[in-house]
């Protein structure tokens, strides 16, 4: 049975997804506008209403004006409840305003922007987003008020979450608002750091002698394949006339301990690890404070140090083998 | 020990669910047994404590202890466990040993819900429009609580969550009210019966020698009646109630026979009666008896009501909240013209073996009468009338041969002693009689309306005569005429009328302003009984009528919905369309203080126009002021547009004080100015 109903159970999916979609666009800034603002009673709500059911019953029955005018009442506050939980949530507008890069597997920070279109009040709003609650938000007041929630991470690169739902049952409880909000938002995410021993020796891993170019001239390093197009004056010519092989000596720019970090230098085969390894050591060396360049198949780093050279490696790493390395966060 | 996550309450939302129980209980207060009042307080305590993490909620043992212990006083106290004061009381037991079960957020949501029903408890007993205002009072504190329970646990003033749910309570207002006017009042689905142990003042099943007395001393009212048309003189405002056939020579009783169950009603044709019709309405206070007052004969429009052999009124059930019911009385009529049962006859002549010296006197008058039962019946009056009887409130005791101490000794007594006195004179001779209790009179509003208080109580008597049927003779009017021609404060020259009521109207008839205030207040307690308490299904047509042709459910239900629709619409455009309220700044506000109060003098200030060029306007209109409208201009320039370290003064100590200072200096120059000429 289920085989027969699946293939109209995934097209209903499907145009749920569309409808949703079409009534919130991914955009940077959303305003929450009557097309995208729903309203349902909650349990509660039901309850109430029951409540104001049972009340007029026993006023009937009691010939009592007044129970009969408290359930009225009810009744009402329940209308007039719709109206209000709806205005909690309507004009509302919704801002990506940034993200924070995480490691596969920890949490990214995502801040949203919330701000008035008027100087209605937004009370005890929630936001739901993969999974995750957040705590109750007030723009009360103000004009402007950041939330940060954070997402768990599952896979390197681009991290997009799906849609968010913002919701409410403020004044009243007895109705919930919500509105699903697609934000253009991604957080960048880094392999997962994995400890592992540095194997590679220096003469391995990739050499594209064009863009490693040293930095320094004063001291020697190692010697290597001499390649066509290589100055002359670093070709080691005793070695030449040693073994024949026409190698060329490497001087480095700074201290001894300039490393490269290759794409072999891991004892992993498997991609995913190779990457985790390679950030182990990017965030290894740049706590140490030290110059390394990154070698990757595709690209290579030129050595050097600091935050920003640890975040172009981290975010290479993060990136490798996705088509939009171009994308900027 | 179990350990239970417990709901994190917000603290706003807790303190106004406090405040919420403690009111709602309150509005039951004077019903309910002090042990009540230190269950309440106990919980309410040990809550609070519960919130501030000093102790923990009970566990499940004592919970079940105090929910057996409550059942055994209640059942102890009430002696059942049913009916609505048992019933009420458990319900408020259950409402606060809910306070200290609140592990779950619905937990507390059940609390808000149970406080709407103790609300609505409150009204099955009291409804008068003071208690129902202080009703308002706690239902405006339930929606408060609700807003405190959803607002963030962050700290909120609990001033800004009242204002929250007054809004919303006022504007649900308009709504309520369309429904309260046009929802379809129906008939009860089934039947509820509300007989309450409670204490009422009021006639009673059975009357001794004073009871009515004691009922002078009270003007606590019965009922009210807005006659339509032709409204009776006092003479004939015999308001008849109870019948009391039975006496046993000291209490009048009325039988067993005439209630609801075992009476049938009467059938219309035996009686006959001319054309004079008095329609009237009536709102009767609950008295928790099944009896209800009209003027004879006459037929009401209410259902499970009998109109007995008696000519009495029998509901089903007991008046326990205020009751309304149009009646339509036929003054002139004559019943049981030429025959009564041989059993009623039986019944209206039995006496107890009592009382010899006034059976022969009896016997010694209708011989003088020749047997006629007429002349008879005169002659008794006549002998009332002149035989020294004073009417009195305040009558000796009479101990046993009630009615040969009264006739024979003490000669002082009160309607009940006369009325008793003379169906026993009548019986003794063979004349049907009986007694009838009920209120004679009744105060005429401003507005109308008549009142009908408990100092109104009054018996008087009927007797039957062959061809003439049952006829009312009231033997205090032998004593006492203007009793009955001018009310009862008329009569006595004793002073125990209205003692139980010092602030009564009837003893402050010299004061002016009492009298009136109380009439105004009397007014609109009637307005509130008569159109809100008593909107029942026949004041909702008459209502509607006044408004609508031919009154049909259906076009009643259209007008509601279209009336609905557009109170929701207008409503939607306010609170969804409302932008928000754009703050003054308080300087400004100062200003336009001051501008405001040139304009009084006619001179305004344009729009877009300087400060300064106003001032030359106002110095030129008013040169007596010019200096202080000098002052007050440079001041509002130097706080508006000063340099700009004053302006955000915040940073600054000092800047800040001068601004402060500069500030009240406006505020004074602006609340001193006088403008003249």
């Amino acid at each position: 049975m289920m085989d027969v109903f699946a293939p109209i159970k995934d097209k209903y999916q499907a145009a749920w997804r569309r409808w949703v979609q079409r009534r919130s666009p991914i955009a940077k800034r959303v305003e929450l506008n009557q097309r995208r603002v729903f309203i349902f009673p909650t349990r509660y709500g039901f309850f109430f209403l029951l409540t104001s059911f049972l009340l007029f019953v026993g006023g009937v029955n009691y010939e009592n004006s007044l129970i009969l005018n408290l359930s009225f009442f009810l009744i009402s506050l329940f209308l007039v409840a719709i109206l209000h939980t709806f205005k909690n949530l309507a004009g509302l507008v919704l801002v990506a305003e940034g993200t924070k890069p995480a490691f596969k597997g920890q949490d990214a920070l995502f801040q949203i922007g919330m701000e008035r279109t008027s100087k209605r009040n937004h009370e005890s709003l929630t936001i739901s987003w993969e999974g995750r609650q957040s705590e109750l938000v007030d723009v009360v007041d103000v004009t402007h008020q950041n939330i940060e929630i954070s997402l768990c991470t599952y896979k390197r690169g681009w991290f997009q979450p799906q849609r968010l739902k913002i919701q409410s049952t403020f004044p009243l409880g007895l109705l919930r608002t919500w509105s699903w909000v697609q934000l253009d938002f991604t957080a960048l995410v880094y392999p997962m750091p994995v400890q592992c021993e540095y194997i590679g020796t220096d003469n391995q891993g990739a050499t594209d002698g064009k863009k490693k170019v040293p930095t320094g001239q004063d001291d020697f390093d190692y010697l290597r394949q001499y390649q066509l197009g290589e100055s002359l004056k670093n070709i080691a010519w005793k070695k030449y006339a040693n073994s024949q092989k026409l190698l060329s000596k490497v001087f480095h720019g700074i201290a001894s301990d300039t490393f490269w970090l290759r794409w072999g230098g891991v004892p992993a085969s498997d991609v995913e690890l190779r990457l985790s390894m390679l950030c182990y050591w990017v965030i290894t060396y740049s706590k140490e404070n030290r110059e390394f360049g990154l070698s990757l198949p595709t690209m290579d780093i030129p050595p050097a140090a600091g935050k920003d050279h640890e975040m172009a490696c981290l975010r290479a790493l993060a990136l490798y083998g996705s088509d939009k390395t171009g994308v900027d966060a | 020990m179990k350990t239970h996550t417990i709901y994190p309450i917000p603290r706003v939302g807790l303190i106004l669910l406090l405040v919420t129980v403690s009111l709602a209980i309150a509005s039951h207060a004077l019903r309910l047994p002090v042990g009540v009042f230190v269950a309440a307080i106990v919980c309410l305590v040990w809550r609070i404590q519960v919130f501030r993490e000093r102790w923990v909620f009970p566990g499940k043992t004592v919970r079940f202890f105090m929910v057996i212990a409550s059942f055994v006083t209640v059942f102890l106290y009430y002696g059942t466990i049913l009916g609505p004061d048992a019933g009420v009381t458990l319900l408020i037991l259950a409402y606060l040993f809910k306070l200290l079960e609140m592990y779950k957020e619905r937990d507390a949501f059940f609390i808000v819900i149970l406080s709407y029903f103790v609300v609505a408890t409150n009204y099955l007993f009291s409804t008068s429009l003071l208690s129902s205002l202080y009703t308002f009072v706690v239902v405006l504190m339930v929606t408060a609580s609700l807003v405190g329970l959803n607002q963030s646990r962050k700290k909120i003033r609990p001033k800004r969550t009242l204002l929250i749910a007054a809004k919303l309570s006022i504007q649900a207002i308009p709504v309520m009210l369309i429904l309260f006017v046009f929802v379809p009042r129906v008939s009860p689905i089934w039947s509820l019966n509300v007989d309450s142990d409670q204490a009422t003042t009021g006639l009673s099943d059975s009357v001794s020698p004073g009871d009515i007395s004691s009922l002078s001393k009270s003007d606590e009212l019965v009922f009210t009646a807005e006659f339509n048309g032709d409204k009776p003189i006092q003479e004939e405002l015999y308001w008849r109630g109870v019948t009391y056939s039975d006496f046993d020579g000291r209490t009048w009783s009325r039988g067993l026979r005439d209630n609801y169950e075992s009476s049938d009603s009467i059938e219309l044709d035996n009686i006959d009666y001319s054309k004079k019709l008095f329609e009237f309405q009536i709102i009767m206070q609950p008295n928790y008896r099944h009896w209800l007052f009209s003027l004879p004969f006459s037929t009401i429009d209410l259902p499970y009501v009998k109109l007995t052999d008696s000519l009495v009124f029998e509901r089903k059930e007991a008046v326990s909240t205020l009751l309304s019911y149009r009646a339509r009385s036929h003054p002139e009529y004559v019943y049981q013209r030429h025959f009564i049962s041989p059993t009623d006859r039986e019944r209206n002549t039995r006496l107890p073996a009592t009382d010899i010296r006034a059976k022969r006197k009896a016997i010694q008058m209708i011989a003088k009468v020749a047997g006629d039962h007429v002349k008879y019946a005169d002659s008794v009056l006549n002998w009332f009338n002149t035989a020294n009887f004073v009417y009195t409130l305040q009558p000796p005791a009479l101990k046993v041969n009630t009615i040969d101490g009264f006739l024979f000794s003490t000669k002082q007594g009160f309607c009940g002693h006369y009325a008793g006195a003379f169906v026993f004179m009548m019986r003794a001779v063979g004349i049907p009689a009986r007694m009838i209790g009920g209120y004679q009179g009744g105060d005429y509003h401003s507005a109308g309306h008549l009142m009908v208080k408990q100092y109104h109580a009054h018996a008087w008597t009927e007797i039957w005569l062959r061809g003439k049927g049952w006829v009312r003779v009231d033997p205090t009017r032998a004593v006492a005429p203007e009793r009955i021609i001018s009310g009862p404060e008329y009569v006595t020259s004793d002073s125990s009328f209205l003692t139980d009521s010092p602030l009564s109207p009837r003893l402050f008839r010299n004061s002016e302003f009492i009298s009136s205030l109380r009439s105004r207040l009397e007014h609109i307690d009637y307005l509130w009984s008569r159109w809100v308490v008593g909107y029942n299904n026949s004041t909702q047509m008459e209502f509607l009528s006044r408004w609508i042709n031919n009154v049909t459910p259906q076009k009643v239900i259209t007008i509601m919905l279209m009336l609905l629709c557009g109170v929701m619409a207008v409503l939607s455009i306010y609170v969804l369309l409302q932008r928000g309220k754009q703050k003054l700044n308080p300087v400004d506000a100062l200003f336009l203080r001051y501008c405001d109060k040139l304009a009084e003098k006619g001179l305004s200030r344009m729009q877009g126009e300087g400060v300064w060029i106003f001032y030359q306007r106002a110095a030129n209109h008013f040169p007596a002021q010019a200096d202080a409208f000098c002052r007050i201009t440079q001041l509002y320039d130097d706080l508006r547009y000063g340099p700009p370290g004053a302006v955000n003064g915040e940073n600054n100590h000092d800047v800040s004080v001068t601004l402060a200072t500069q500030k009240n200096a406006l505020k004074r120059e602006i609340r001193r100015l006088h403008i003249h000429k």
